[in-house]
């Protein structure tokens, strides 16, 4: 009996479900706006996580003012901005963006990191699908022809401005650890190359790590040795340099790395991987560790300013949600949110047309209003042009911008000198 | 004491927790507790949020962190394990379910996350938890503190297990349910309570495990294949082979590779996570009942020229 009225109950369960399903499909659609989807694909867990987490806040801004813009404007259609998180993760990645793109979704806002971006890079060009990144910089990433459209500057770039980092603070031999993804590996590389015809000599034992670990005395130790085996062989310490390539990992490295003493004394430097990381200024171990090495991390510097630029509303907005100095990635996702719009608006939601103007419509907006300061991208869809800002934790344990590379000059202009 | 040696050390305790309340959980139900993994985050959130929010030592939560990991463990029994056991269900059933779980607390933990974050303005998502930890006989007192807190702890599972009339009536059960129920022993609360001490060591190992590695969401569910590497290295028919297996796996993936990483080069440390599996794999074609399969007073009698031979 009892296994009677469960199948009765479930069967009325299903005619139900069926039967509401139904309904709406035979009324009159409803009036009002259409919506198109786009989907924020952040990094909201993972390595990355201060990053997404502050992208997240200025997608929502960006989307609420693209609203009130069409609402303004009298247009018949609406974004709805989806938040979703990749875990910095490619096979997660992946798997949110076959899921979003089922749901009819085909414009997204990230990822954020090249590993999760290679990893959707041949399902997004299988299915017409656009995406732009606010913050992927790995060289190899950089196609002409592909769905990838990056706001932010290949590593092609920012490899030089660390080299040049490098040989002004006086390094004659510098050891390479790095996380062993598509970012990492093409960033190291593209160090690695611009300091091929310099002074500095790159020390043989290369310490690439996987890039889910979670804790690093085993490398700190390996970092300790070799840096005894530069010294017995007769190299000061003032002359020898370790270049880190990570992400948020960097606050357990330099826990990891403050138990070697030795290690203390050296100049470390990062990338825009590791500038402004929240998890490391909130650790005082490793915010200590930088301080004392004067960890120094390279970052994207926003052009100058446009007339009617959002930078400060995007600083502002992050600032009031989050408590913190937002990076300058998440300017990049300001402008992605409304390139597309305008975009859409321009031809509708139709992915391969869009492709085709975002270029063009991306410049012109931003040369009024762009957060990021003014959008101009290169054949392969990434970022033109660029210079780094030079970064570093002061006393305060704030992020201070002492200095910024001159990509066209090739050389460091000092507000601060560190070295 | 080496960093990576202090590190491996309480790594491996954590684990030898962790990978003896699967063994438990095992033994008693057939059940392979995927759950394990958001139950070992939340030990290390217990802990985390006491440490932020409560002040003092990250230790002073340690059994807090148990008690509401072996809550789960009841939740699971309940709500779960109890209602397919008696079904019948079959070993894979009882897994999946457990990865049901684990799923809907994963989802717990980050919403968890989402409110520390934008209600706190706290960073959850990657905490060192050693940086609320202290020096004692100059090293972090964690590396001394937590193996004894291993030690302790299955000193004290042991004694109960041993010396109590409930602990030998689940022992019982463990081996012979069927004997066990005709001599009177509730059996349904002899798996209760071994999902209360299963969950909690979850817990505790878990929170053991955040001060050697980054405490994330997803602490648990990055370490659980060693969890379950070390319960079937030490032999899933033993408690204390489980516990062994977990602390065997722990070291290895420290020392074991640090010590390769020496001798052949850094390349080695991308296969961190491949160096203690081989180990397994190796010891289990060679001992197919784990750590806790191998004839040990044999070997030793062998060793010393006795003769007797091994029987696997």
């Amino acid at each position: 009996m009892k296994k009677k009225l469960l199948a009765f109950f479930m069967f009325s369960l299903i005619v139900a479900a069926f039967a509401g399903s139904g309904c709406p499909r035979r009324a009159a659609p409803a009036p009002g706006p259409t919506e198109h989807t786009v989907v924020a694909l952040l990094p909201l867990t993972g390595a990355l996580t201060t990053f997404g987490e502050n992208s997240s806040k200025v997608a929502e801004l960006a989307a609420a003012d693209v609203n009130e813009w069409l609402t303004k404007n009298n247009k018949n259609w609406r974004m709805n901005l989806v938040i979703d998180d990749c875990a910095t993760d490619p096979p997660t990645g992946l798997r949110k963006m076959t899921s979003w793109h089922g749901e009819g979704a085909r414009f997204f806002v990230g990822p954020m990191s090249s590993g999760v971006a290679r990893e959707v890079l041949a399902f997004a060009g299988a299915n017409s699908i656009l995406y732009a990144s606010p913050s992927s910089t790995a060289p190899g990433l950089a196609m002409e022809g592909d769905w990838l459209f990056r706001f932010c500057p290949s590593d092609a770039i920012q490899g030089p401005a660390i080299a040049r980092l490098i040989q002004e603070a006086g390094v004659e031999h510098l050891i390479f650890v790095w996380r062993g993804d598509t970012w990492g590996d093409g960033l190291q590389k593209a160090t690695a190359d611009a300091l091929a015809n310099t002074a500095v000599q790159i020390y043989p034992e290369l310490v690439r790590y996987d890039p889910g670990l979670e804790a690093f005395t085993v490398q700190a130790a390996l970092l300790n040795d070799y840096v005894g085996d530069l010294v017995r062989k007769g190299v000061s310490v003032d002359k020898i340099g370790i270049a880190i390539i990570a992400f948020e990992e960097i606050a357990p490295f330099f826990t990891a790395a403050n138990a070697h003493p030795r290690l203390r004394q050296l100049a470390w430097f990062g990338s825009d991987g590791t500038a402004f990381s929240a998890a490391l200024i909130g650790d005082p171990t490793a915010s200590r560790f930088a301080i004392d090495t004067k960890f120094a991390s390279t970052k994207a510097r926003p052009e100058a300013l446009v007339a009617q630029s959002n930078y400060e509303r995007v600083a502002q907005h992050v600032y009031q949600e989050l408590g913190r100095v937002t990076d300058s990635y998440s300017f990049n996702t300001y402008d992605i949110v409304w390139s597309f719009a305008r975009a859409i608006d321009e031809v509708g939601y139709d992915s391969a047309k869009v492709k085709e103007i975002l270029p063009r419509v991306a410049d012109e907006w931003s040369r009024t209003y762009g957060a990021s300061g003014h959008v101009v991208l290169n054949a392969a869809g990434d970022r033109a042009f660029a210079d780094y800002n030079i970064l570093v934790v002061n006393d305060k344990l704030v992020w201070e911008n002492v200095g910024y590379f001159d990509s066209r000059a090739d050389l460091i202009k000092w507000t601060r000198p560190i070295y | 004491m080496a960093p990576w040696l202090a590190t491996g050390l309480i790594y491996a305790s954590a684990l030898a927790l962790a990978a003896g309340g699967i063994t438990l959980l095992y033994m008693s139900t057939r059940t392979f507790n995927f759950a394990h993994a958001s139950m070992a985050t939340i030990g290390f959130y217990v802990i985390y949020t006491g440490s932020v929010l409560g002040g003092g030592t990250p230790y002073r939560y340690f059994p807090l962190a148990f008690l509401i990991g072996g809550l789960l463990g009841v939740i699971c029994y309940y709500g779960l394990n109890r209602p397919l056991l008696k079904r019948r269900a079959v070993e894979i059933t009882l897994m999946m379910s457990t990865l049901g779980y684990d799923l809907i607390l994963l989802s717990v933990i980050q919403m968890y996350c989402d409110y520390l974050t934008f209600s706190r303005r706290l960073f959850p998502r990657r905490v060192s938890m050693s940086i609320y930890d202290f020096e004692l006989l100059g090293v972090s007192a964690a590396t001394i503190i937590l193996p004894l807190v291993a030690i302790v702890f299955l000193t004290a599972l042991h004694l109960f297990l041993v010396k109590t009339r409930f602990g030998v009536a689940m022992r019982a059960t463990i081996e012979n349910p069927v004997l066990a129920g005709a001599s009177g022993i509730n059996a349904d609360r002899v798996y209760m309570l071994a999902w209360v001490i299963g969950g909690g060591m979850a817990a505790l190992g878990g929170a053991a495990m955040s001060m050697a590695i980054t405490g994330t969401p997803v602490l648990g569910m990055n370490s659980i294949p060693f969890m379950f590497a070390g319960a079937i290295f030490g032999g899933l028919h033993s408690l204390y082979g489980g516990i062994l297996g977990g602390f065997v796996i722990g070291m290895t993936e420290y020392a074991g590779v640090f010590y390769l990483s020496q001798i052949f080069g850094p390349w080695v440390l991308g296969y961190r996570m491949g160096i203690p599996l081989l180990l397994m794999a190796a010891t289990l074609l060679i001992f197919p009942r784990g750590l806790a399969g191998i004839p040990w007073a044999a070997l030793v009698r062998n060793l010393f020229g006795k003769k007797g031979g091994i029987r696997v």
